[in-house]
């Protein structure tokens, strides 16, 4: 067999912390190696060339590329090696990156696991196969889910490109928060006014489906045929879908989860959203109001770390508010840092503080309702001095909580969650709306905070990537189906039971199960069921294992 | 609009720039079947994501993530690259464009060059050419690539350096050693025109000029670099190898300074530039990995870590044992052993002096250089400072028809929302074209 190990530096991060020239040396000709090259970025125009004609030249059977996670560029590589002219299931990625170098600052013990895991795989890498992908068309038609602003302009994009669209929201209603926000910064309109707009656009396009006061309640299939059941008002509605968008936004943090703010308690103390629902509020000369920062947000004692993004600017747009209404109200914002980032907000910020407004840069310690009126207790932190001062209203900028049914939609559809209950992106900056799953995408507030432009941007972004993928028509399913050994089969059906794609049949005459390649997933489980180990998977045996273990254990 | 299934071959969408903002565009619009003409004006696309060591908050390498999409543009059948291009004129016409393009000669043959490397090496000029791509900090021959993964993977000569296209006179040894014969030094300046549907802004941004805050010392006192420069030290592809060496010395003392051209009238800037707070607090996080016991400092005025990670990755910087306070200084001087930093720390009314090895000043965004001249032919739309001006609802929409704009040539951008507003733009583009 003619072996070629193709070894990564990817710059400092492998080079630095494995010793690559011991690695090459090791392999150097051993059996069935033929080439052991290395290059400091196997993933550049050159590094990709130099395993291209490697494979090429040296007539290479079987290609081991030692470098980032199989997870990363695995795509990239594996069309590599086609266009080289290999089959792509006979290509090995080796994650020297993240299971060596990134592991430690040992590089003996980091280069002798590296050794061992290249060796491990060259073992298991002898009885791969060629296998061929299977070519399947794709529905085009869209699961939204989540009627808000980032779900709308996803819908509005897919609709318009042609896509069949469905989209399930969980309110009697769409639109969201952002129906209730009575004048939107820095577009100066109101949320309505953006939302009925938007609904006006749905309305008028015929491929939109919209389910209100519905929900996802099963999901299951594969990119480009996925079948979806919706919970909705008429009774479940089953639908084929070639993809999804998770637009389920987030919840308002409920600032009653933390007594000492007194909220709910006295109704002196409001928040921000409250705030937008009335703001018929009037204030008169003299009034005094203070506005809290960084409720729900940056608050190690709640478990929320994390900072939420959009609600400075709603508390300099508040505090604003109040002093375009009356320039007589003596106004304070208590703030730990003003991250007033969005365009034009810095010169919001500024222009604020020009109308009077105060920014003190404190801790509050103690919100004490009197009858007069509220009073705060805290340290100046510029000052270094205590304070106590006596507000006749007191607003609270709430942050952004993850979704309250995130988790079960993650379940569903086996994405994942993030530390703080926000969807997980593919990568937090290149793939910043995808998930690991091809064709599902999450948009919006959902994955994290953001404000109006950026769920927008979200919706249509993803919307667009989606787009691309379902308008080709076709996708290529992985070719690991279930195979059936007849000989060992005892007919005992337990796969079948097992099996989520209905994919085995039972031969009553010969008294034995099928396997319908079409339908099949691979997802291994009749595989892992059968007791007379009967049932395996294309590209994945025992011996693949047992070998690869024998390789690790070998003395490198 | 045209129904699923279609494709859109006849439709051609030119992008203008070719770093991360315009890779995603024209990538999102490849894969819905749109072609796509890039233009860059440098030799090579990656823009200023691929100068950058490690991007925040997780640390992963830029190159790590970049290189491949970058690959994928050059091996993409619907996009056309082209580098050290640009657009000369920009005229309307019905619902496209007619741009003539201004292509400067590469001086070797991109389907002759192996990128061997050879040429380079034979260079008379080899080593004393200051190279731009690592901030002047190393030298280059005249015949070169702009850095390693380069896409495309071509050389090129620059003609100011190269003595033969300068002075006329030069023993040519590149074209001896280049065993390909892909040198042509009569490769003459191409002038190209192309009607296109529609268009795409990503021309990026430039960074503020540190000289002009006379008070930091920046280019007369040594151990003042910018933000970027110290990006090139830390990169493996860099000056150094990636080594944190600072006048053959390797520096313990850090400090670093925020807002330098953002957030103050005087530099003309009062907008947040929303990267530099988290890329200082990632340089402090590399200086701490690579120099165990350097001693940081940052001046801030307000920390802005408002993305996904970024308060985590600010207070696990904290908890590095990397110093923030709360104040810019006002003046940096020279000391016996290094610099002198005056600070006054606004947290403590205190004035306190801080001697340390090299001052890194986190310079601001500003609009590319020349993206005005651009705009002035397209009448697009920009605000005080430059930015183009775009619709708060569709965040690519500029004031004329067609023509779009994604990351940070509207305005200071991370990656991830750059990467967001490219999408966007790509989807806007493809509504435009196909209504």
């Amino acid at each position: 067999m003619r072996i070629g190990i193709f070894i990564c530096h990817c710059g400092h991060n492998i080079k630095s912390t494995v010793d690559i020239d011991k690695i090459k040396e090791f392999f150097t000709g051993s059996i069935n190696i033929t080439s052991v090259l290395d290059y400091p970025f196997l993933c550049s125009e050159p590094g990709q060339a130099l395993i291209k004609n490697s494979i090429k030249n040296d007539k290479l059977e079987r290609v081991v590329i030692a470098a980032c996670t199989k997870s990363l560029h695995q795509d990239m590589f594996k069309s590599l090696v086609r266009n080289a002219g290999l089959n792509p299931f006979l290509l090995r990625r080796i994650g020297i990156r993240e299971h060596c170098s990134w592991v430690g600052d040992d590089i003996e013990k980091n280069t002798v696991k590296a050794i061992k895991l290249i060796k491990a795989g060259i073992y298991s890498l002898a009885h791969y196969e060629s296998l061929e992908e299977k070519l399947v068309e794709v529905n085009k038609s869209v699961l939204i889910l989540g009627g808000g602003i980032s779900g709308m302009s996803a819908a509005i994009f897919l609709a318009r490109s042609g896509m069949e669209v469905y989209i399930a929201e969980k309110e009697n209603e769409l639109g969201g928060h952002l129906r209730h926000i009575k004048e939107i910064w820095p577009v100066r309109k109101q949320g309505r006014e953006i939302i009925d707009k938007m609904k006006m656009t749905l309305k008028e396009l015929k491929n939109v489906n919209i389910f209100t006061s519905s929900r996802l309640i099963s999901f299951c299939g594969s990119f480009g045929n996925y079948q979806a059941t919706l919970e909705t008002p008429e009774g479940e509605k089953k639908i084929t879908i070639g993809g999804l968008i998770v637009a389920i936004g987030f919840s308002p943090f409920d600032p009653s989860t933390k007594p000492e703010l007194q909220y709910g308690i006295d109704k002196r103390i409001i928040t921000t959203l409250d705030f937008e629902n009335n703001m018929n509020i009037s204030f008169k000369e003299g009034d005094r109001v203070a506005i809290l920062h960084c409720i729900g947000s940056r608050d190690d004692s709640i478990g929320k770390t994390y900072c939420s993004r959009v609600c400075c600017i709603n508390a300099i747009k508040t505090a604003n508010y109040i002093k375009s209404q009356n320039k007589n109200t003596y106004v304070e914002s208590f703030y730990m840092d003003v991250r007033s980032h969005p365009r034009g907000g810095e010169e919001f910020y500024e222009d604020t503080q020009e109308k009077g407004v105060f920014f003190t840069r404190a801790n509050i310690s103690e919100i004490i309702p009197e009858k007069t009126g509220v009073i705060l207790r805290g340290e100046d932190t510029l000052l270094g001095m205590p304070f106590e001062r006596e507000f006749d209203l007191v607003i609270l900028s709430i942050g952004l909580s993850y979704p309250e049914d995130g988790h079960e939609i993650a379940n569903l559809l086996k994405i994942t969650l993030d530390k703080d209950g926000f969807f997980l992106e593919a990568h937090p900056k290149l793939r910043p709306y995808d998930t690991a799953l091809k064709g599902i995408f999450i948009a919006g507030s959902c994955s994290g905070p953001k404000d109006m432009e950026e769920s927008i941007n979200h919706g249509r972004a993803s919307a667009v990537k989606l787009y691309g993928l379902l308008n080709l028509g076709y996708t290529f399913v992985e070719p690991f189906i279930a195979n059936v050994d007849t000989k060992r089969c005892s007919g005992c059906r337990v796969c079948e039971q097992v099996c989520v794609a209905k994919a085995i049949n039972f031969d009553g005459n010969l008294h034995i199960v099928r396997v319908e390649e079409a339908a099949c997933m691979g997802c291994g489980l009749c595989n892992a069921t059968c007791p007379s180990s009967a049932i395996s998977l294309k590209g994945y045996f025992d011996s693949f294992i047992t070998d690869e273990i024998s390789g690790l254990l070998e003395i490198a | 609009m045209l129904g699923a299934g279609e494709f859109l071959d006849e439709r051609h969408v030119l992008v203008i720039g070719g770093g991360i903002a315009g890779i995603t565009a024209s990538l999102e619009l490849a894969l819905c079947g749109v072609k796509v003409t890039m233009l860059e004006e440098t030799p090579s696309i990656g823009g200023r994501m691929i100068q950058l060591d490690k991007t925040f908050p997780t640390l992963d390498c830029s190159s790590c993530t970049l290189t491949p999409k970058m690959v994928e543009v050059a091996l993409n059948p619907n996009i056309e690259l082209l580098t050290l291009s640009s657009p000369v004129e920009i005229k309307k016409i019905k619902k496209g464009f007619n741009v003539t393009i201004k292509k400067k000669p590469r001086y070797v043959n991109p389907s002759l060059c192996t990128a061997c490397g050879l040429c380079s090496d034979a260079c008379v000029m080899k080593d004393r050419i200051k190279d731009e791509f690592n901030l002047y900090l190393s030298k280059r021959s005249a015949i070169y690539i702009p850095f390693p993964q380069a896409v495309p993977q071509k050389f090129l000569i620059d003609d100011k350096a190269c003595l033969f296209l300068s002075r006329g006179r030069c023993k040519k040894s590149c074209i001896e050693a280049c065993g390909s014969n892909a040198i042509d030094f009569n490769e003459k300046e191409e002038i190209i025109q192309r009607d296109f549907d529609a268009i795409i802004i990503a021309t990026g941004f430039d960074l503020y000029e540190a000289a002009e805050k006379a008070e930091f010392g920046y280019g007369r006192l040594n151990g003042v670099i910018t933000s970027i420069e110290f990006e090139r030290l830390c990169s493996v592809t860099g000056p150094t190898g990636g080594e944190i060496v600072l006048n053959g010395k390797t520096p313990k003392r850090f400090y670093f300074i925020q807002c330098v051209g953002s957030r103050d009238r005087q530099t003309g800037a009062r907008f947040c530039s929303r990267v530099c707070c988290m890329y200082t607090a990632k340089h402090a996080n590399i200086i701490k990995d690579r120099i165990k016991d350097a001693q940081i400092f940052i001046s801030y005025i307000d920390v802005r870590a408002y993305g996904k990670g970024y308060e985590e990755f600010y207070k696990n910087t904290q908890e590095l044992g990397v110093f923030y306070i709360r104040g810019i200084p006002g003046e940096i001087s020279k000391s016996e052993d290094g610099l002198l930093v005056r600070v006054e720390d606004i947290l403590t009314n205190e004035i306190i002096e801080v001697a340390t090895d090299v001052v890194i000043l986190a310079t601001g965004v500003r609009p590319h250089r020349g993206t005005e001249k651009l705009l002035d032919m397209m009448s697009v739309d920009s605000d005080s400072y430059g930015f183009i001006t775009v619709s708060a609802i569709k965040s690519s929409q500029t004031n004329i028809d067609g023509i779009f704009v994604c990351g940070m040539a509207s305005g200071p951008k991370d990656i991830a929302d750059t990467v967001a507003s490219a999408g966007e733009a790509a989807a806007s583009c493809l509504e435009y074209i196909t209504m």
